[in-house]
């Protein structure tokens, strides 16, 4: 995706910056986005909504679909921060003991994404692992009480006991058959003479070694055509897209009467569920993932060159990066407020930072105009979007292209691989080089667009301080002109812009799409996201209210099973 | 309902499980229920070939590391010289001028393709998020992993933050070992250690252990009724990544039926390491507590292949630790500005000197019969690119440690390799460690090495 082309030439000096490469690290703008889908498979089964006894409410969905048809979602584990969640929420294991497995590979950013999510022998063995050790901690402290819910040492206690921790862990009702199954695995353990609590605690071990605890399962209907997800699979879905956790009771009431494909049902649990503690998790991943905030922990920050950038301020300003996402979701501001806000959380570790006194987290503080760009203008994103020692007009670009806008430059053509190495001699500034680069017809596309973006952010360093001059003392110059959005002098100028163009509002209901569904985004779901937020007209939504439609839309409530 | 357990394990049962456990110490395991995957492994020797892969990331400056001359007693150039320090060029071959074009791409992320190539020398499949072949190592692993070493291969490696790969999957930039699907390797040391070492104590009473053992195995038991419940109910396009998984846990559960009833004198793990630090900086004592990981797993028989990163392709680390203040991929290893030229060799000095570190333990390291560990060896180091200015992939080097047994025939040389297809090298190692393949990645003529 690509807009016009229109450059207005500004010159300012600035500290030599590398240029060669950037065309290489960002593409062209060929607008190709890579498919998942795969070709039509013979499904022999039967519809199941031409089945006596279908839930009217999806199959409903499923006829009103048209050219809808939802690509094919491949089978994914728990991710690695979902299972120390899980695992924290289930048996009050410290949720960094996920840290032991291998780290979760991620797509367009996201680590929810099955076909990123390796299923490995060290995960196996990991997970036994863990699963023995969290089962025996549990039983031996705070969890206790709650994991044993009756007392007697008998096979029936011990179905009581599975049956209302795996319907948890599994994030759906057990079949008697299911239990039995369980209660068979106590009973040889007591056979082989374990007591009472061992043979609960291999119970419990065995139902987090079942793969309906560490994948989230969607079984093949054998119907070629899109069928609604049943009410077990929505609820496994809801409760790891807005908790990033196991579901609670008054969800599997409703997923056990069959009601979660009801779509006044589906609005009410979705506002419910974001406005639940475990609402913060949603806040937390989502948003950490989709502004790349979560690396900020481990992004190098040059200690001789901003010696002011502590642990202290890591910690306070991924906090404050929370704090906003929260307070939009859970507001009735349109999802614009992101990117206009001119307020945010300053503790007294960001209060350097920003030159203002702060109020804490839990007041807001006013940062002023210069700061009225939401989250594009706080310290986590200016920072992860930087450079270990410097700004890079390019990535910030790219990161306002790519994950606030989704117009991602695909990929570039051969001839921008192997660019010789730029002449340190000839000394040309910043823009300059940026300009002689842009010349060169490949690369034009994209850099018409990134630096623009990245230049209108040029008055914060790579710490997110605010600047009016460079290390050299030359001036930091934001104007530009953005091609459909035309000349600014300086970022606050376009943030309205952008804040209210129907491309944000859909850029953010497809990385919901990607992170709650799980799967690559296809070309296919346009259709998709303009039913969630319509281009035209266009209505100004709140953040809730998109994430709802797209737990309504059928991307997230139809699967098509045979790809 | 189910009562039968035939279809999980066929020939071994629940019951036989459950029935005459004595105690635990997970070592050697019976090759009688030898798992599926490991079914060709040869009996282990006492001196077992082995395979070692290093990788690290954003390639090599040539003219800091191509040697002038040839054969043996090559010059030691600047990033070359820890060859000499640590007293193992006798042992090192230089291979230089090789190429993986057959990896080549039309497309953006150098380092997202390159990366799995590194060990494929093949083109990877992005949307479908396979290498689209296995990797050396895992092909080496179907030949070197015997049934008593704990893990067929072990993948691991240093944390970084890294830029290759973002447009698509960043997955690639993760993993050199593929089987076609990505295995991404263990950044934290103290999991790997948990992992090769964790799970016996030696403490517990017979009963105890003889109890656990039970426990374990009705769970893994269990767990795999499951998981061939599950699979007749899953999409065709889902149930080998399902498989995979399976025989792995059938693998966990076999190693354990397998377990001899008396306690077998178990290897020392030494010190649990440390936890991985967080930050995008190098930590020197993570390396050096994953060279000893490497060391022991290996001296110990934990397993007979290993795969190394480094950091990912496109790593963004940087090297305060060791006086060079910028970081690695978009300043050092695009190396525009003069002092950065001047820096990234440094860094790149420093890689080769962890490597050879772990090459000299390796020599020091004595098998029951007084041999190296190293003698039985082929330990490799490489990157995904040649010179990371140019993101190329011709014109590559590639440093070959040990002689696996014999298999080798010019050790210690620097050899041309005249433009060569990387395939052709890695085809002369698996060869050279008795592997037995005809070709890999297409090609079926080994270089001599």
């Amino acid at each position: 995706m690509c807009f016009p082309v229109g450059v207005r030439v500004v010159s300012a000096a600035a500290p030599w910056r590398l240029v060669g490469v950037l065309c290489v690290a960002l593409g062209a703008c060929t607008g190709s986005i890579d498919g998942a889908a795969g070709a039509n498979g013979a499904g022999t089964g039967v519809d199941p909504c031409s089945v006596p006894g279908a839930n009217p409410s999806g199959c409903d969905l499923v006829r009103s679909l048209g050219d809808e048809v939802p690509a094919f979602v491949p089978l994914r584990r728990l991710s690695r921060q979902e299972y120390g969640i899980v695992m924290n929420e289930l048996l009050g294991a410290p949720t960094n003991i996920s840290e032991a497995f291998e780290a979760d590979g991620q797509t367009d950013g996201f680590d929810t994404v099955g076909l990123s999510l390796p299923l490995s022998d060290t995960h196996a063995r990991t997970h036994f692992r863990l699963a023995e050790s969290s089962v025996a901690a549990a039983l031996a402290g705070d969890k206790r009480s709650e994991l044993l819910v009756c007392g007697d040492e008998t096979a029936t206690c011990a179905r009581a006991i599975a049956n209302a921790f795996a319907r948890r862990a599994w994030r759906r009702p057990l079949t008697d058959e299911e239990l039995d199954d369980l209660v068979e695995v106590y009973t040889s353990l007591r056979a082989s003479e374990l007591d009472h609590e061992e043979a609960i605690a291999g119970v419990l071990e065995a139902a987090l070694g079942a793969p309906e605890f560490f994948l989230r399962i969607e079984e093949d209907s054998g119907f070629a055509g899109p069928r609604p997800l049943t009410s077990n699979e929505m609820l496994s879905r809801l409760s790891l897209f807005l908790w990033s956790s196991v579901p609670d009771d008054e969800l599997l009431a409703l997923a056990e009467t069959d009601q979660l494909q009801d779509e006044d049902v589906l609005r009410t649990q979705v506002d419910r569920m974001l406005r639940h503690a475990k609402g913060q998790h949603f806040v937390e991943n989502f948003s950490g993932q989709w502004l790349r905030t979560r690396e900020l922990p481990g992004h190098s920050v040059s200690s001789e060159l901003f010696p002011a950038f502590n642990d202290a301020v890591r910690a306070s300003a991924l906090e404050e990066s929370r704090r906003m996402f929260s307070d939009v979701l859970l507001g009735d501001d349109p999802v614009g407020e992101l990117l206009v806000a001119d307020w945010g959380y300053v503790d007294s570790a960001l209060a350097g930072i920003y030159g203002v006194d702060g109020k804490g987290f839990e007041t807001r503080t006013t940062l002023g105009p210069d700061r009225a760009l939401g989250v594009l203008s706080r310290v986590a994103f200016l920072t992860v979007s930087s450079m270990f020692d410097r700004t890079s007009v390019v990535r910030r670009g790219n990161r306002i292209l790519s994950d606030v806008l989704c117009a991602s430059p695909g990929p570039p053509n051969d001839a921008n691989l192997e660019l010789p190495p730029a002449d340190p001699n000839e000394n040309l500034s910043l823009r300059e080089r940026l300009e002689q680069h842009r010349s060169q017809a490949e690369c034009q596309g994209c850099h018409s667009l990134l630096d623009p973006l990245g230049f209108a952010l040029e008055n914060f360093d790579a710490i997110g301080r605010e600047r009016g001059t460079y290390e050299d003392g030359a001036d930091v110059v934001t104007s530009g002109v953005l091609p459909g959005f035309g000349p600014f002098e300086k970022g606050t100028d376009i943030g309205p812009s952008i804040a209210g163009d129907p491309r944000f509002q859909q850029c953010v209901a497809r990385k919901l799409l990607i992170y709650g569904v799980g799967r690559n985004y296809v070309p296919d779901d346009a259709a998709t996201l303009e039913r969630v937020s319509p281009r035209e007209p266009y209505e100004a939504l709140g953040l809730r209210e998109v994430v709802t439609r797209l737990v309504l839309s059928a991307a997230f409530r139809v699967r098509k099973d045979s790809p | 309902m189910k009562k039968q357990t035939a279809n999980s394990h066929p020939g071994v049962s629940r019951r036989m499980f459950l029935e005459g456990l004595g105690a635990s110490i997970p070592l050697p395991f019976l090759a009688s229920v030898a798992s599926p995957s490991r079914a060709k492994a040869a009996a282990c020797t006492p001196t077992p070939k082995r395979f070692v892969a290093w990788f690290t990331p954003n390639g090599y400056m040539k003219q800091h590391i191509v040697p002038s001359g040839t054969g043996a007693n090559y010059d030691l150039k600047g990033t070359l010289a820890p060859l000499g320090t640590l007293g193992i060029q006798s042992n090192v071959s230089v291979l230089s001028n090789l190429h993986r074009r057959d990896a080549a791409f039309s497309g953006n992320g150098a380092h997202g393709f390159m990366t799995p190539a590194f060990l494929t020398c093949v083109k990877l499949n992005p949307s479908a998020v396979t290498a689209g072949t296995r990797s050396a190592d895992q092909v080496a692993a179907d030949t070197l992993a015997c049934d008593s070493n704990k893990v067929a291969s072990l993948r691991i490696g240093l944390n970084s933050v890294f830029g290759g790969g973002e447009e698509y999957n960043s997955v690639f930039s993760q993993a050199i070992s593929y089987s076609p699907a990505p295995m991404l390797p263990n950044r934290n040391p103290q999991a790997v250690f948990d992992d090769l070492f964790a799970g016996t104590n030696p403490m517990a009473t017979d009963d105890t252990a003889r109890k656990r053992r039970a426990k374990q195995l009705s769970v893994l038991d269990y767990s795999l009724d499951r998981l061939n419940r599950l699979r007749s109910k899953l999409s065709a396009d889902d149930k080998p990544r399902l498989d995979a998984y399976t025989t792995e846990i059938r693998n966990l559960e076999q190693q354990l039926a397998a377990m001899q009833t008396t306690p077998t004198a178990s290897c020392d793990g030494g010190t649990r390491p440390a936890a991985a630090s967080n930050a995008n900086m190098l930590v020197q004592s993570e390396v050096d507590a994953f060279i000893d990981l490497q060391v022991i797993a290996l001296q110990c028989g934990l397993t007979n292949v290993i795969t190394f990163m480094m950091a990912p392709g496109g790593s963004f680390r940087s090297y305060q630790a060791i006086g060079v203040a910028t970081e690695h991929h978009n300043s050092l290893s695009h190396h525009e500005h003069p002092q950065w030229a001047t820096l990234l060799p440094m860094v790149e000095r420093w890689q080769v000197e962890q490597w050879a570190k772990f090459v000299r333990r390796l020599d020091d390291a004595k098998e029951s019969d007084g041999s190296s560990i190293l003698s039985h060896s082929a330990v490799i180091l490489g990157s995904e690119l040649a010179d990371g200015a140019a993101h190329s992939w011709v014109d590559l080097p590639l440093l070959v440690a040990g002689s696996a047994g014999g298999g080798f025939s010019k050790v210690g040389q620097h050899i041309p390799c005249n433009d060569a297809p990387m395939a052709r090298a890695l085809l002369a190692i698996l060869k050279g460690l008795d592997v037995p393949v005809t070709s890999f990645a297409g090609h079926s003529d080994a270089l001599s090495i």
